[in-house]
């Protein structure tokens, strides 16, 4: 270098030399935003006028001095688009930042600021502005690259409407499956059936994920417990709603009925699987009550039909103390990677398929995930 | 010569209201009968499982030949006391609490020398349960505290006058579900709706120990209280590993927010945290003895849950890896209830 | 000599406690200019690899205390990871609260003049665990 020098002021540069050619990657959990102004543009005149969507900070639905987040920020920092704004509000700086750097042949994007809808009443606000927000999901991201995958968000108030918006998008190019806001809503209930119905027909699988707003609004998915005093004892319990979804979805005999429906719990962790699976299965041979719904123990059912997502990963002492833990989830078919680009818990994926068994790093970069999302990946 | 064992986790319950209610004061008493107190079943566990058809509650005086052999000592768990996470008259939950283990005390320990008291309390009233501590701080037959939790979390300064006396008398505070978490408010919740039948309890309830867990280690109260030990029985121990790791990388993340855990939390729940092994349902007898490998070895105690036992000692044993046997049947528990357990001598 | 080292940059463009990173043959390493002097490190958290110069300056944490208290400390010496936020001392390169054995990768700031340069060849602090290129 001669002593010759490139300054580099900008961003992200420790993290320089791609490595796209060495893997490819299908990402179930990546986190873009769309203006809000753009959304709300888009509703009808008097759905505008809803308190709840006037504001971003409605929107997001967070009680913000509720657990205050320690440093302030719950994005990468690095993830600055260079033009500004919130990491991932730019798809032409997420494809350079994270697509092309990483070698994601695919990321599925789960909107968050779909999730406040959950505290919303007014069932024709949601769906308009859940519509809004999916086209323009498709036209701002998916359109700027067909790697960014598109999940169809659905209303989690009126079943119905979630039908509607599942039949007036699961044909356009770049949809892989929808998401519905998670809540204590009734996942495993009667009144949901016609939902799964409509996304078996279309083959879209559901993913689920944290709701940003866990254990704050009421409606909103519980933690165990109640209160939590700090974020940080709010996010060491970020599975649990997870676990209740995975709880209600078998032992309800939901995943009985809709045997073709599969369902991504994203961001929720997986250490948890194998324990809960074997206790589903013994709650099942006790006969308490999942006994008549189902004619086989719960862990075929999860095993078949349930997917879970790499992220956070587990850092053991002894990394080795994993290899039980994946095992028992039997992750070479129900484990699939995700990054939760660019939010700050992110995992990188290199460094997260390195530390996975030899054997197993194919399958959750790329294939299970596949299987699950099948054709419409494109890939 | 059979293993030495102490069980952690022996049920014990009044068959009948009448003998309750001398040990209240009348007007309690007559309040009791008037509104037509419903005792809760003794029969029923309170986490779910009746004693099967044709079996009865054991009473005072054969329960100690029904004690599994090499028994050096069983800690009475009155599971009568649970359902008061549900109830809102908080007064009557303490009046009722005292009761019962002047029952206990009275009938039961008599029978047995190797019979140990667990103070049942009611977790509403934190400054009536410290009285009732208090009352058996010097009784040896008392060797530990048992109560169903709250909604509130364990760290809240709400239950800060329990553990004050609990640390004050060196007495472990076991926790035990009530069955009523997910269902009746003020209980903890479970995530996801509520269980919709007693399958969807028993898939979740081990979540209202790992919320109760992060709550006591974040919150510092073992740092505030470092003789305090919680025992958390009838939650099963399977999910622990991930648990542990998920307090230390949070920890890793966001010390700057709890700055006074200066250890990695998983230390913290070596130290302070103990679990009861009750219940193996369907874990494959190979994965617990990797499960309890990655544990802390001072972690993990044998419990009966006699008399809904749904294994024997052997059973549980034998899934524990060989260098940990002896630790969960006897020393352990022996470590941490403390000398109380197996003194000879007792009132 | 010349092979050793990587310009940095002048001493004025220095924003104290704001980060410069700069490519150099052992890596981008980031240059900060503090109360006390120049410090340099690997632009890499020895966690996850993420660029521990970018995106927040050198900043203040907190030490053990009492439950419920919160005491100051490192003073503007604390270099923040922008992913999960690791902390460790820019001048040691040492985890604040000992939650991890890794450390940042430091190197040697010389300045001759008004000229900044970093001493890429002399490493010094256990190397980052994560390696850029996956097997
Ligand atoms: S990569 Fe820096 S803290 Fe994780």
């Amino acid at each position: 270098m001669n002593g010759v020098s490139k300054v580099s002021p900008g961003v992200g540069t420790g993290l320089s030399k791609p490595v796209a050619a060495a893997l490819s990657i299908v990402d179930c959990d990546f986190h873009p935003f769309v203006p809000l102004q753009e959304v709300i543009a888009r509703m009808p005149a008097r759905a505008r006028r809803s308190v709840q969507v006037s504001s971003y900070a409605a929107v997001l639905g967070r009680e913000h001095n509720r657990f205050l987040i320690p440093t302030g920020e719950p994005l990468r920092l690095d993830a600055v688009p260079t033009r500004g704004g919130l990491a991932g509000s730019d798809p032409a700086f997420a494809v350079a930042d994270y697509l092309d750097r990483w070698g994601i042949a695919a990321a599925v994007m789960m909107p968050i600021q779909a999730m406040g809808v959950i505290a919303w009443a007014a069932e024709e606000v949601v769906n308009s502005y859940l519509a809004a927000m999916n086209d323009l999901f498709l036209e701002m991201w998916h359109a700027e690259d067909p790697r960014f995958k598109m999940l169809i968000s659905v209303s989690p108030h009126d079943p119905d409407a979630a039908v509607r918006e599942i039949e007036r998008l699961a044909d356009k190019p770049g949809v892989v499956g929808f998401q519905i806001p998670m809540g204590e809503i009734g996942l495993g209930s009667s009144a949901m059936f016609k939902v799964y119905a409509a996304a078996a027909h279309f083959g879209l699988p559901l993913v689920l994920h944290p709701n940003s707003v866990d254990c704050s609004l009421q409606n909103s998915p519980s933690c165990a417990g109640r209160v939590t005093r700090s974020y940080a004892e709010h996010h060491v319990l970020l599975s649990q709603p997870g676990q209740g979804a995975a709880t209600q979805l078998v032992m309800s005999g939901a995943l009985e009925r809709f045997p073709t429906m599969r369902v991504v719990l994203a961001e929720f962790g997986f250490s948890w699987v194998g324990p809960m699976m074997w206790r589903m299965d013994t709650a099942w041979q006790r006969g308490g009550g999942a006994d008549g719904l189902l004619p086989r123990p719960p862990s075929e059912y999860l095993l078949n039909q349930l997917r879970f997502t790499t992220q956070p990963y587990d850092e053991p002492g002894n990394p080795r103390d994993l290899v039980p833990i994946l095992d028992s989830m039997q992750a070479h078919r129900t484990l699939v990677f995700s990054s939760d680009y660019p939010h700050w818990d992110t995992d990188r994926p290199d460094v997260v398929l390195r530390r996975l068994p030899v054997e197993l790093r194919e399958r959750v970069a790329k294939q299970t995930a596949m299987e699950t999302f099948g054709t419409r990946l494109g890939l | 010569m059979s293993e030495a064992l102490i069980d952690c986790e022996y049920h014990v319950a009044a068959p009948d209201l009448q003998l309750l209610l001398p040990y209240m004061e009348k007007s309690w008493a007559a309040r009791f009968v008037r509104s037509r107190f419903s005792l809760p079943l003794g029969r029923e566990h309170p986490g779910g499982g009746s004693l099967t058809e044709g079996s009865s509650l054991p009473d005072p005086a054969t329960a100690g030949a029904a004690l599994a052999a090499g028994t050096r000592a069983a800690l009475l768990v009155p599971h009568q006391v649970m359902p008061v996470a549900g109830w809102t008259d908080t007064l009557l939950c303490s009046v009722y609490a005292t009761a019962l283990n002047r029952y206990v005390r009275e009938h039961w320990i008599p029978a047995d020398r190797r019979f140990r008291m667990a103070i049942a309390i009611s977790p509403h009233e934190p400054e009536l349960a410290a009285d009732e501590i208090d009352r058996y701080g010097e009784d040896v037959s008392a060797a530990a505290i048992v109560m169903p939790l709250l909604a509130t979390h364990l760290g809240q300064t709400h239950y800060r006058p329990i553990f004050k006396a609990a640390a004050r008398h060196r007495l472990p505070v076991i926790v035990h579900p009530s069955g009523r978490e997910g269902t009746i408010v003020g209980t903890p919740v479970l995530s996801g709706m509520g269980p919709r039948h007693a399958g969807e309890y028993h898939s979740l309830i081990w979540q209202a120990a790992v919320t109760n867990i992060a709550s006591l280690v974040y919150d510092g109260v073992f740092i505030d209280l470092p003789d305090l030990r919680v025992v958390f029985a009838g939650f099963g121990f399977e999910w622990l590993p991930g648990v542990l790791w998920h307090l230390d990388m949070e920890w890793r993340s966001l010390r700057i927010d709890i700055p006074w855990v200066t250890d990695p939390p998983s230390v913290y729940v070596a130290r302070h945290i103990r679990i009861v092994i009750d219940d193996l349902g369907l874990t494959p007898p190979e994965a617990s003895r990797q499960i309890a490998n990655m544990l802390a070895e001072g972690l993990l105690m044998w419990g009966s849950n006699s008399p809904f036992a749904t294994n024997s000692a052997a059973e549980v044993l034998d899934a524990m890896p060989e260098k940990l046997r002896a630790k969960v049947a006897f020393g352990n528990a022996a470590e941490t209830f403390g000398s109380r357990l197996l003194t000879e001598a007792l009132a | 000599m010349d092979n050793d080292r990587v310009r940095a940059g002048v001493v004025d463009e220095f924003v104290l406690n704001r980060f410069r990173v700069v490519d150099t043959p052992a890596g981008a390493i980031g240059v900060v200019r503090t109360t006390d002097g120049f410090y340099a490190v690997l632009n890499r958290c020895p966690h996850m690899g993420a660029p521990v110069c970018v995106g927040t300056d050198l900043t203040t944490s907190t030490v053990a205390s009492r439950p419920f208290e919160y005491r100051l400390a490192h003073e503007d010496r604390v270099v923040r990871c922008p992913w999960h936020r690791w902390e460790f001392r820019v001048d040691t390169g040492e985890s604040i609260g000992n939650t991890t054995k890794a450390r940042l990768l430091r190197f040697p700031v010389i300045v001759e003049g008004a000229e900044v340069f970093v001493q890429y060849r002399a490493a010094r602090g256990a190397a980052a665990r994560v390696k850029e290129t996956p097997q």
